[in-house]
C-alpha cells in the first residue's frame, strides 16, 4: 500500500481514516517501522510545517500530535522486540515554574519516532530532579523547556548545578520553548537550542554523532 | 511635549484612562492583542508603530512586557533608543510583587485581568481553538489549579463573567483587586526617565530592563 496515504490522513487530522489505513498496512504485512517512518512521521512533520506557515494553528498542531500518537499506539505492539541500541537517552521536562507541556511533548514524540528513548518528567520540575533522573537513567541529553521569561533562569540553574557537581561533561544540555533562543543557549552554556521538534531531533542526532 | 505611547492592545483601555487622569499630552497607539498568540509578530508590529508615529511625537515609550518575542522586542527598542515598561508581563504590571507571591503560593495559578475576562471567548476559547476542538480543554488546562482574577475596575458583571470562566475551566476562583495604581507608577517612571535623559540620549542603560532590576521603580513608589 502507498504509505503516503497515512501521511496525508495524519496531516489532514483525519484520525479515523489514519487509523484504518494503519490497520490496513499492518494487515497487509507492511513492516511496522516502515509504517512509522514513511507514514506517520512525515504526516506529523507535515502538520508541523503547516503550523510554521500559519496554515494550522496551535489546536491543529495538538490534534496532529493526538492523531499520530493514536497511530503509534496501534503500531507499537507489532514492533519487533529488538533490544537494539536506541539513538540515545533524553530526559525532557519543563523547568521549575513552567506549566507549558505541549511544546516539549511534541519534541518527545518526534524524538521517540526517531529512535530515542525519552523520559518525560513533567512540568514545574526542580533542577535537581532533572539531574537525579539523568543519573538514574544514564541519560545522554537533558532537555529543558521554558516558555516564560520568569522561568529562563531555571534553565541556568540546571547547568550551574551540573557544573557545581563536576558532572556537566557527562550530559549534553539543550533548551527550547518560546522564551529561549540560540543566543540565550550560548550565554548560559547549554550545548544546543532548537526552535521546534524537527530541529530538536536534528540537534540531538548531531550531539549523538548520528547522521 | 508630546509623548507617543505604543501599547499592547490588552492594556490599551487602562493606559488611556491613566493618560487622561494624568493629563499628559499623548498619542496612544495600540498593537493587536492577538500578537500574544504569535509572539514573533510583536517586535515587527511595534517597529511599524514606531515608524508611523515617531515624526508626530517628541518622544516614545512602549507599554509591553516580555511577551515571548525571544528578545526581538528589546532589540528593536535598542535600535530606536526607546524605553519599555519595567515589568515582565501585564500581570506583574498590575499586581507588582504580589504576582510572584501568587505563583509561589500556587504555581498552577492562571491569571485573569479585566481585559482577559472581557475577551476570554476570542482570546482564549477561539485563540486556543477550543471552539473547534473542545476535547483539547483538558490538554491545555490540566496543569492549572486555580484562577486569580486581578481586578482593575471592579464590576459585578466582570466578577460574574470570571466565575463563568472558572466554571468552564473547573478551577477555584480568587479575586484580587489591583486597580491600575501599579501600572500608573510604571508609566510615571517611564515619563520620568524620558525627562531625565532630555538631551542625553546615551542615558539609557538597557540592563535594568533586561535584568528586571527595579531600583528606579522603587524610587517612584
Ligand atoms: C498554550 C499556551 C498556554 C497554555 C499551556 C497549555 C499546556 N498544557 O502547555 C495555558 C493556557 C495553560 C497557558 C498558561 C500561561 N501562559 Co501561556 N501560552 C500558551 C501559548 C498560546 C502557546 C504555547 C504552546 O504550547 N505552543 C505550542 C508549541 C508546540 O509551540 P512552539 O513554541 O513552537 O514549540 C516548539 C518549541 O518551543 C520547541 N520546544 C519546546 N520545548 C522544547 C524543549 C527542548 C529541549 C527543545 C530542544 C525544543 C523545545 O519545540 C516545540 C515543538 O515544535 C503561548 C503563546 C505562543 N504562541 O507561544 C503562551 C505563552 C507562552 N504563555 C504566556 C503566559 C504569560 C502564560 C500565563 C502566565 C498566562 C496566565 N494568564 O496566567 C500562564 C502561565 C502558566 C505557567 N506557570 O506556566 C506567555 C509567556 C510570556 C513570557 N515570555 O513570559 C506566552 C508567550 C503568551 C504571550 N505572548 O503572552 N499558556
Amino acid at each position: 500500500m502507498d504509505l503516503n496515504q497515512i501521511s496525508q490522513a495524519v496531516e489532514e487530522l483525519e484520525k479515523d481514516k489514519a487509523l484504518s489505513l494503519v490497520q490496513q498496512a499492518l494487515d497487509e504485512g507492511v513492516d511496522p517501522p516502515e509504517i512509522i517512518n514513511s507514514g506517520i512521521v512525515p504526516g506529523l512533520q507535515g502538520v508541523g510545517k503547516k503550523f510554521e506557515t500559519e496554515e494550522y494553528f496551535l489546536a491543529e498542531l495538538m490534534m496532529g500530535g493526538k492523531v499520530s500518537q493514536a497511530c503509534m499506539d496501534l503500531v507499537e505492539p507489532h514492533l519487533p522486540a529488538t533490544g537494539s541500541a536506541s539513538a540515545g537517552t533524553v530526559v525532557l521536562g519543563a523547568v521549575e515554574g513552567d506549566l507549558h507541556d505541549i511544546g516539549y511533548s511534541l519534541v518527545a514524540t518526534q524524538l521517540e519516532l526517531n529512535g530515542f528513548k525519552v523520559h518525560k518528567i513533567g512540568v514545574n520540575v526542580p533542577a535537581m530532579t532533572f539531574i537525579d533522573k539523568a543519573k538514574e537513567t544514564s541519560a545522554d541529553i537533558i532537555g529543558l523547556s521554558a516558555f516564560l521569561v520568569t522561568t529562563i533562569p531555571n534553565c541556568n540553574e540546571v547547568i550551574d548545578y551540573l557544573r557545581d557537581m563536576g558532572i556537566k561533561d557527562k550530559y549534553k544540555v539543550i533548551i527550547g520553548g518560546t522564551e529561549t533562543s540560540q543566543e540565550k543557549a550560548v550565554a548560559m552554556g547549554a550545548d544546543g537550542w532548537a526552535p521546534n521538534a524537527v530541529e530538536a531531533v536534528k540537534l540531538c542526532k548531531g550531539l549523538m554523532d548520528i547522521n | 511635549m508630546k509623548t507617543g505611547f505604543i501599547t499592547c492592545g490588552a492594556l490599551g483601555q487602562e493606559v488611556k484612562g491613566i493618560v487622561r487622569k494624568q493629563g499628559w499630552d499623548a498619542e496612544i497607539i495600540g498593537v493587536s492583542p492577538e500578537d500574544h498568540m504569535f509572539p514573533m509578530r510583536i517586535a515587527p508590529d511595534v517597529e511599524k508603530r514606531i515608524e508611523r508615529i515617531q515624526e508626530r511625537c517628541d518622544r516614545l515609550v512602549v507599554v509591553y512586557g516580555e511577551c515571548g518575542s525571544r528578545g526581538k522586542l528589546d532589540e528593536v527598542l535598542d535600535k530606536y533608543n526607546i524605553f519599555r515598561i519595567n515589568a515582565r508581563n501585564c500581570y506583574e504590571m498590575y499586581a507588582g510583587t504580589k504576582y510572584d507571591q501568587f505563583l509561589e503560593e500556587e504555581i498552577g495559578t492562571f491569571f485573569l485581568t479585566d481585559f482577559l475576562v472581557r475577551t476570554f471567548h476570542r482570546a482564549v476559547i477561539q485563540g486556543l481553538g477550543l471552539d473547534r476542538y473542545p476535547e483539547l480543554k483538558e490538554t491545555y488546562f490540566h496543569n492549572c489549579t486555580r484562577i486569580v482574577y486581578l481586578i482593575q475596575n471592579d464590576s459585578p458583571q466582570l466578577r460574574q463573567e470570571a466565575q463563568v470562566i472558572a466554571d468552564f475551566m473547573n478551577l477555584p476562583l480568587q479575586f484580587h483587586e489591583t486597580g491600575c495604581g501599579n501600572l500608573e507608577a510604571h508609566l510615571r517612571e517611564l515619563m520620568n526617565k524620558e525627562e531625565h535623559r532630555k538631551g542625553r540620549p546615551s542615558y539609557r542603560t538597557t540592563s535594568c530592563w533586561k535584568n528586571n532590576i527595579s531600583n528606579e521603580l522603587l524610587m517612584c513608589y
